[in-house]
């Protein structure tokens, strides 16, 4: 009945109390609890139109065109994929977009822009019916160069924190948002050199050392939303912004990471809006949070009036910086002692069909005697959650 | 002998204070005789007292007072001598120290029975006992005793005389508020205030005075009125009988005073009424009222009849409360043994209040026991107390202090060492203290003083504290017979701070505060048999810090900022008048009018459009120090009438309207220790409101129940909302980030009340609606297109029961039953993908709710045992909090993170019964 959410990452004050209170009472007599909720009545909608996309100055505008959907669904994002997209400058000069797909996501793509930053710019994004959304012009906001991303280790938890420094001028926007898209290798607990063919049932050494299972590649990219302001700062300077925290066992940080920041700066409308979506998605419930309200954004329809359109439109351009984590100098991964082997020899006669159907790869093959050392596919193979791809920046010189 | 004994101390104590009425007090002499003949008591006293050094107390029975008595004495043989005398009519004569009582039958024994008081009496605490039976030679005409007021040589001219006096509790000294002092024909009843203090207008000739107060034995009167006097009224406690109802003074005040909606609680049932923690708290039974809500059991705030928590005037003594919890919500900060009671006004608000729009609660401490030392000290789970009170000079002067404190850093130790708790601490106290002195017999001085604080500090990183301070002194005057006159003055301190250095470069402190010095004076004019006038002028100086920002540590490259500071005095001239018109009819009529100034200095800017954004700025003002930044003034009305159908039958109306000048904003459902008051300015208006109630009142089954239906509506203008990037905190121009809203509200309240007896208790059920709507005629709403939409503590229905079953004298099972419907809630309505994740988009305001709220808490109370021979005295409370279990959910979450379905999510606070303990010893 007990449940306690903590969150290693800093927290407002707010819900730090909110938590505290039920943990002193759980504490004391086990008796705050969390139970499902399920509120009767409710008119899910599932049907109100999201667009997503900051028109970016100096590289690739990326919009996205989708459905909300209601709580229940368990389905996919429901994408528009045949809309008209472009980007609209304030004398009528337009730029069209294509659709793409990219990462499994339906996107409208336009390659990297040079826009005249003195001009304001607007997204407009026509649907086959015909309705036409439109933002409202923005100017471009012009993003400083990011200072630095780091890191810092707290062994009492133990996790890693990533983090992020940058300044900007008396002049400058005040308002920061981030993104960051990640790639990292990992190995399989065992590194084998031998591959089993069930269609022979027969096992072999490996012809060419690129047909490894142990090096993997995996990427992904930022969910959270992560915003800062410096209003309240004596100078326009962010330091260490936290981005990310990874515990003992997040394999990210397993052996080596890589973070490709991007950083890019908001007018106090948008940063409002996007600050706004953060605090309703994933600070509510506590006893002194805030009480969740939405802001309208920055699109409107020119056909229908009072439709509801999600989305807020930023022009700005963007800064990235690249980082490299290793897994050894990080310190805080601890690998997992859950693969136990199975050895089959003369003394101790198996069926390699019946193992491999059991869910478990080669990891040796030594003779004579015939021996084979068996271990769980995922201890083996680490193509079973990542990809051989490695990425062209990659400082390793694994395959 | 124990029926002879409830037969005495069962009855008024009277002590008049006219010298000449009191027993002599000469000096015993060395030797004398004393010889009469054939002399009434009377005289037979006045020659005792006069040589004997004994001072005599008789009391006749009806008819004996022609009886003639002899005695021929010496000091040898006095008592031995008086005993004989008086024997041959049936009397018999008691001895303590040096006085002598005559009464009929056994005589009264010197000591009491085992068992009946807390404590065993000396001689000069049975005092009030000897004063009580003292007599003059009144003849009796009946079978209770005639109590002669005015010199009967010189009766007075008039048809009206004033008898004036303090009512208070044999056991302690201490003055007993809200007891009612009637005459039933014709029909006038006074009602003592908070001093005990009680004031009538009688007929002169014989008049019948009924005495009643809560939880004491109610008594009759007899009265020979010649002219003006002081009758000084002791009453003893009631001990329950367990058979047998009473007339209670409540029920009275409901059916023969105008006033509405006015809930009395005494200190002793809020003891009975189990709680989470078996810790009596103050707070936790305003919720029990009918008509009062609160959005979840650990939020420090209350709503009355649909009002904001705002807008409820917390008294402590006169000093305002701006925060009157602990722990973020979960205990009162009031330190029950030095409660006396509580008292809400949510109708009729007396003219004498004002400044806040819905409710006015007055909790008062007590006086301290004025006959000796006594204390008490309590252990619980969370906290210790102690308290101790006491006189300073006997008869003159008394005092009452009392401490809390809390050691509930060892909850924190048990956490798990990942939690990041681990080195918290949290840790509040409270310091109470009362003092009064009598000047003289027409002057008195009190002085209050009380401190709460709390602390939190989060693992080294946040740590947050709050704290109130008030001090208060009042004067308390009889200007005459029939006017008399309090002033009352003090400081009064609320003020947070909060410390974050989580990230030394972000490490800040800040602090807020708000402090106000008032004054109030308060006459009260006996006019006429049919009109009593109060009158008054209250004026309160306000400052509010609203907010300095200041870097933590050397590296923090937080901006120091400070937010100007807020001034303003509210000032308002009142007068009421209750006017009997006749015996069904009576009317209390009321005018307050305010004045409020913002000061300066300060800078504000002037807007084109009610939405107030920063392009909207048509010109900038500054103030000077000194100088005003706006006034509002405005009248506000308070009226009520009773008409009474017929005795057990009263209908009453009221009409109230309220301005209030310091507004709370908060962007959260319940109470939080970062929310930040703001006074009305330039852009600022008053919140107003108004309130219509009606209500009838019943007393059915020979009195024995009281049943009782008001009805109200109410409408409110100005509240402050915010928008939905509000920042409420460190904001200089928050005038741009809330919106005015308008609220109404109506319901129904029944109740049935069954005051005494060995079950006694109440069940209410309300039915009532609160909505809000963003006020204005604009184009784009911020709020839920500007339509109404159900408040946060909208709860329709509501049903509550508390009860108490008396077993016998010691034992006594309480219980508490608390439905509702569950508060309207936000809750997320779709999801979409934005910015790397699933987001959420929530519906209307307060669209939805949560699941109707259902607890009961049971609870055995062992009262002290009555040995007299035991130094101290034990309370023992065994209880459930939550016996059924129930998870009432207090708030609800959506987790976006676990896979794509997104899941809602409650939060029960107290989701599972909580056994207590309490344990409290007195000494």
């Amino acid at each position: 009945m007990l449940t306690i959410i903590l969150n290693s990452n800093k927290m407002n004050m707010k819900k730090r109390i909110s938590l505290l209170l039920p943990l002193i009472f759980a504490t004391l007599f086990v008796v705050s609890c969390i139970t499902p909720f399920e509120p009767k009545g409710v008119d899910s909608i599932d049907n109100m139109l999201v667009i997503e996309g900051d028109i970016i100055a100096n590289d690739t505008t990326i919009v996205t065109v989708s459905y909300s959907q209601s709580l229940s669904n368990t389905k996919t994002i429901s994408y528009v994929t045949n809309a008209t997209v472009w980007v609209e400058s304030e004398t009528g000069t337009k730029y069209t977009a294509t659709s793409a797909t990219s990462n499994g996501h339906r996107i409208y793509r336009i390659n990297t822009l040079a826009l005249d930053i003195a001009k304001k710019y607007k997204l407009c994004v026509t649907l086959s019916n015909g309705n036409r959304i439109e933002s409202d012009l923005m100017s471009v906001q012009i993003t400083p160069p990011i200072d630095s991303v780091g890191y810092k280790v707290n062994m009492d938890v133990p996790n890693v924190t990533f983090y992020v420094n940058t300044h900007g001028t008396e002049s400058s926007s005040k308002y920061y948002k981030w993104r960051y898209n990640e790639d990292w290798e990992f190995h399989s607990k065992f590194l084998s050199n031998v591959y089993y063919d069930r269609l022979t049932n027969n096992y072999d050494y490996l012809a060419n050392w690129s047909d490894n299972r142990y090096y993997c590649w995996n990427k992904a990219s930022s969910t959270k939303i992560i915003v800062a302001s410096t209003e309240n700062f004596a100078e326009n300077r962010i330091h260490q912004k936290e981005l990310v925290s990874m515990g003992h066992d997040d394999i990210r940080i397993s052996y080596v990471y890589s973070m490709e920041l991007i950083q890019q700066s908001l007018t106090k409308e948008g940063y409002q809006y996007w600050e706004n979506i953060r605090k309703i998605s994933d600070d509510i419930g506590g006893i002194f949070a805030p009480q969740p309200s939405e802001i309208k954004g920055n699109l409107k329809s020119i056909n229908t009036e009072d439709q509801t359109i999600i989305g807020y439109i930023s022009a700005s351009t963007v800064n990235k910086k690249r980082i490299f984590a290793y897994a050894q100098l990080i310190g805080v991964y601890d690998v997992p002692q859950t693969c136990e082997t199975v050895v089959i020899n003369p003394d101790n006669p198996g069926n390699p069909k019946n193992l491999w159907d059991d869910g478990y790869d080669i990891v040796s093959w030594s003779f004579p005697p015939d021996e084979t050392i068996w271990a769980p596919v995922a201890c083996v193979d680490c193509r079973k959650t990542g990809t051989k791809k490695k990425p062209s920046f990659w400082p390793t010189s694994d395959i | 002998m124990k029926s002879k004994l409830y037969l005495l101390i069962g009855t008024i104590l009277l002590v008049f204070n006219s010298g000449a009425l009191r027993g002599s007090q000469a000096q015993q002499q060395e030797r004398f005789s004393i010889y009469v003949k054939s002399v009434k008591m009377d005289s037979l006293r006045k020659a005792v007292n006069a040589k004997s050094g004994y001072t005599l107390y008789y009391s006749l029975d009806k008819g004996d007072d022609s009886l003639k008595f002899s005695l021929n004495c010496n000091e040898g043989n006095i008592v031995e001598k008086i005993k004989e005398s008086v024997s041959v009519h049936g009397y018999s004569l008691s001895v303590l120290d040096n006085s002598l009582f005559v009464l009929k039958g056994v005589g009264i024994v010197s000591y009491l029975p085992e068992g009946y008081f807390q404590e065993k009496r000396d001689a000069k605490a049975l005092e009030d006992y000897l004063k009580a039976i003292s007599q003059d030679e009144t003849t009796a005409k009946s079978e209770n005793k005639i109590y002669k007021i005015g010199d009967p040589n010189m009766p007075k001219q008039g048809n009206r005389m004033i008898i004036t006096g303090y009512i208070r509790r044999l056991e302690t000294g201490e003055p007993l508020p809200g007891v009612s002092v009637m005459m039933e024909k014709p029909h006038i009843v006074a009602t003592t205030d908070n001093f005990g203090f009680y004031r009538i207008l009688v007929p002169p000739g014989n008049v019948d005075l009924t005495i009643k107060g809560y939880g004491l034995e109610d008594s009759k009167l007899m009265l020979d009125i010649y002219g003006d006097g002081v009758l000084d009224i002791v009453m003893k406690e009631k001990v329950y009988p367990l058979k047998g109802i009473v007339l209670t003074a409540e029920s009275t005040q409901k059916m023969r005073s105008a006033q509405m909606g006015l809930e009395r609680v005494r200190i002793d049932r809020i003891k009975h009424v189990p709680s989470a923690f078996g810790e009596a708290d103050v707070m936790k039974v305003v919720l029990i009222l009918p008509g009062v809500k609160s959005v979840g059991e650990a939020s420090g705030g209350f709503n009355v009849r649909g009002g904001a928590t705002d807008q409820n005037l917390i008294l402590f003594n006169d000093g305002t409360i701006y925060n009157p919890t602990h722990l973020f919500g979960l205990f009162s900060a009031f330190n029950p043994d030095l409660v006396s009671d509580i008292e809400l006004y949510k109708s009729t608000i007396p003219a004498r209040f004002g400044g806040r729009i819905s409710s006015v609660l007055e909790i008062n401490s007590r006086n301290g026991n004025s006959n000796k030392i006594t204390g008490s000290a309590g252990l619980g789970l969370l906290t210790s107390k102690f308290h101790v009170e006491g006189p300073i000079i006997k008869g003159r002067t008394n005092f009452i202090a009392g401490v809390r404190t809390t050691y509930s850093n060892w909850i924190l130790r048990l956490l798990p060492e990942n939690s990041g708790y681990k080195n918290g601490s949290a840790s509040f106290n409270d310091f109470t203290f009362g003092m009064n002195h009598k000047v003289n017999d027409k002057n008195s001085l009190y002085i209050y003083g009380y401190y709460s604080g709390d602390g939190f500090k989060f693992n080294s990183d946040t740590s947050y504290s709050y704290s109130s301070l008030n001090t208060s002194m009042k004067w308390r005057s009889e200007l005459s017979a029939k006017h008399n006159f309090t002033f009352s003055g003090g400081f009064d301190e609320y003020k947070y701070k909060t410390q974050d250095s989580g990230n030394p470069a972000e490490a800040y402190t800040m602090t807020f505060n708000i402090r106000q010095i008032f004054a109030k004076a308060n006459f009260n004019w006996l006019l006429n048999d049919k009109h009593t006038i109060n009158y008054g002028l209250n004026s309160t100086y306000y400052m509010i810090d609203p907010g300095t920002l200041e870097p933590y540590g050397s590296e923090s490259i937080m901006n120091r900022r400070s937010l100007d500071r807020e001034k303003g005095v509210e000032s308002a001239i009142y007068v009421s008048d209750s006017w009997a018109i006749n015996d069904k009819l009576s009317v209390d009529m009321g005018l307050r009018y305010g004045l409020y100034s913002a000061l300066g200095p300060a800078t504000y800017y002037k807007y084109s459009s009610s939405e107030r954004n920063e392009g909207d700025i048509t010109d900038t003002v500054n103030v000077a120090s000194g100088g005003v930044v706006k006034t509002y003034h405005y009248p506000e009305l308070r009226v009520s009438a009773r008409y009474s159908i017929n005795p057990n039958l009263t209908v009453k109306a009221g009409f109230n309207s309220m301005r209030q000048n310091i507004h709370m904003l908060s962007n959260t459902a319940s109470v939080a220790p970062t929310d930040t008051w703001k006074l009305s300015d330039a852009n600022i208006r008053p919140q107003n409101g108004w309130q219509a109630a009606f209500g009838i009142y019943n007393n059915a089954m020979g009195n024995k129940v009281e049943l009782s239906l008001e009805a109200y509506y109410k409408a409110m203008n100005n509240y402050l909302d915010y928008k939905s990037s509000a920042i409420l905190n460190m904001n200089e121009n928050i005038e741009r980030d809330v919106l005015e809203t308008e609220g109404k509200a109506y319901g129904v309240e029944l109740m049935a009340k069954k005051p005494l007896g060995k079950m006694n208790g109440w069940v209410s059920y309300t039915y009532s609606r609160t909505f809000l709507r963003e006020s204005g005629n604009k184009e784009k709403y911020n709020i839920n297109d500007g339509d109404w939409y159900p408040a946060s503590y909208d709860k329709p229905h509501d049903f509550k029961v508390i009860a108490n079953y008396k077993f016998t004298q010691r034992y006594s099972f309480s219980m508490n039953i608390d439905y509702s419907t569950g508060r309207p809630v936000t809750i997320p309505i779709s999801r979409y993908y934005y910015g790397g994740g699933y987001r959420l988009y929530y519906s209307d305001r307060n669209a939805y709710r949560i699941p109707d709220y259902f607890r009961l808490d049971v609870a055995i109370n062992i009262e002290p045992s009555h040995y007299l021979k035991y130094w101290t005295y034990h309370t023992i409370t065994f209880g459930v909090y939550n016996l059924t279990g129930r998870k009432n959910a207090y708030s609800v979450y959506y987790d976006t993170n676990s896979g794509t379905a997104i899941k809602g999510y409650m939060l029960s606070i107290f989701g599972a019964p909580i056994p207590y303990v309490n344990y409290n010893i007195k000494f």
